[in-house]
């Protein structure tokens, strides 16, 4: 993967520079950091779902984005699956219309074998029965991973997860951690996730990105943090110790 | 009585069902349009969408006149090319009960399409579907309780408009005259028993359209 990527956003708060360079061979990549660090923003652009200002994206050694080109990919043609935060399923369909969604084009039927590859997937991931029933009537494990099934279904050549367990409360989301992490292994995309959790960072990440005011301060891998006597503390330590040494 | 009050009454539902049907298409696109990106003046265009809500009927009538009349430059293209003249004729009261119940659609349309969450068309979009099929698959749908209940405030306007559809449709018994101006011209001839019959006819149609629309307002998912 090699990103460079700027980005200037405007808000009512004011203006946020986004200036981000990462070049990784990591299949699991975790971007780490505080909120408001533009890790989430990141995730965006690489999904096509915000235009960089200028820069270049490269995934899989598939350029989706080099502004020198004028070469911009449009986030339907990416090939990317995203698990947003509060999951976003379509509250209007069904969780078997909601997952067969990326499948199916508009004016276009389902045919045999991807009816088959739903059900399939369902099952796998314990949705199975639960067909009819709409995103408002499941719990919240059970949105997650509906809203995991339908990401994974198009066969993505990259899974982004945006702060997949924030929603939750900590037993949960230990659980939900596990289960994830479980769910993934069977299909095994290469994936980046987002999240502000040292021990998840750890947890996900074979290469965690630390983000500091919209760029990336340092790369490391989580095999080298592991020898260390206390990895959780020392990746905590990034979120103080490079807000100090890069304030004004 | 019946007989007298039968005409009018059909009429005026003929005129505001296409009226309504006019109204709807028109006021989603124009949503759907305006509700998107920013472009040049995308204010001014939607202050002009919202105008019909605010204007007399009269002076819309008249902005009709102008335009559709038989000197006015679409109503001599109309008449010349399709041979059709709206002037005094139903299709004309069609036309001005479609212009005054517009923005009922239109604002209800762009608030109702505004509120479907953003991340659910960023999700559409990361499947794979197209703006086209974000719109019919994702936004439309979950507009609809919102956009329904414009078209039906719509239905209730187009039923008692009068002003506009006088000036353009005339009050012609038999051919444009709706129940709004079967009332005005009951009450001027001093027929009462009648007068009162329609006034009660239009007032409950309106009042179980009102009631059907309050209950699509709260269906949400």
């Amino acid at each position: 993967m090699e990103l460079t990527i700027e980005k200037v956003l405007h808000d009512p708060a004011g203006e946020f520079r986004l200036d981000v360079q990462l070049q990784s061979d990591a299949r699991r990549i975790v971007f780490f950091g505080p909120s408001g660090s533009g890790k989430s923003v990141t995730l965006r652009l690489i999904a096509g779902l915000l235009t960089p200002d200028r820069g270049r994206i490269r995934l899989n050694g598939r350029v989706l984005y080099d502004h020198t080109q004028g070469l911009d990919l449009a986030a339907r043609q990416r090939r990317i699956g995203f698990l947003f935060q509060d999951y976003a399923l379509f509250p209007h369909l069904t969780l078997r219309d909601n997952i067969a969604f990326g499948l199916r084009r508009l004016f276009t039927r389902l045919d045999g074998d991807t009816s088959q590859r739903i059900d399939e997937l369902m099952a796998s991931f314990g949705l199975a029965g639960l067909a009819d029933r709409r995103p408002g009537q499941l719990s919240g494990g059970q949105r997650q991973r509906a809203a995991l099934a339908r990401a994974l279904a198009p066969r993505p050549e990259i899974l982004l997860l945006d702060e997949p367990f924030s929603a939750l409360d900590q037993p949960l989301r230990l659980l939900l951690r596990e289960e994830v992490a479980r769910l993934l292994d069977i299909s095994d995309p290469p994936l980046i996730l987002v999240t502000h959790d040292p021990a998840e960072a750890l947890f996900f990440g074979e290469a965690i990105a630390i983000f500091c005011r919209g760029r990336i301060t340092t790369v490391l891998a989580t095999a080298d943090l592991q020898r260390d006597s206390d990895p959780v503390a020392r990746l905590s330590s990034f979120f103080d110790s490079d807000v100090q040494r890069l304030a004004p | 009585m019946l007989s007298q009050a039968l005409p009018p009454l059909l009429l005026t539902l003929k005129v505001s069902g296409l009226a309504t049907l006019l109204a709807f298409i028109v006021g989603v696109a124009m949503a759907r349009l305006l509700g998107g990106r920013n472009f040049f003046g995308r204010d001014i265009l939607d202050a002009a969408c919202t105008l019909p809500l605010v204007l007399p009927p009269t002076v819309l009538g008249y902005y009709l006149i102008v335009v559709f009349g038989r000197q006015g430059v679409l109503g001599r293209w109309l008449e010349r090319e399709l041979g059709i003249s709206l002037m005094f004729t139903w299709q004309g009261a069609v036309l001005a009960a479609a212009v005054v119940a517009f923005p009922l659609v239109y604002k209800s349309a762009r608030a109702a399409l505004e509120s479907v969450p953003r991340d659910c068309e960023n999700a559409a979009r990361t499947l794979g579907a197209s703006e086209l099929e974000i719109f019919l698959r994702i936004s439309l749908p979950l507009a609809v309780p919102g956009i329904l209940a414009g078209v039906m405030m719509a239905f209730a306007r187009a039923m008692g408009e009068f002003g506009a559809t006088l000036m353009i449709a005339g009050n012609l018994p038999g051919r444009t005259q709706t129940l709004s101006l079967a009332v005005y011209s009951a009450v001027q001839a001093g027929q009462d028993g009648l007068a009162n019959f329609l006034v009660l006819v239009i007032s409950l149609a309106c009042i179980a359209i009102l009631a059907t629309a309050a209950k699509l307002i709260r269906t949400t998912y």
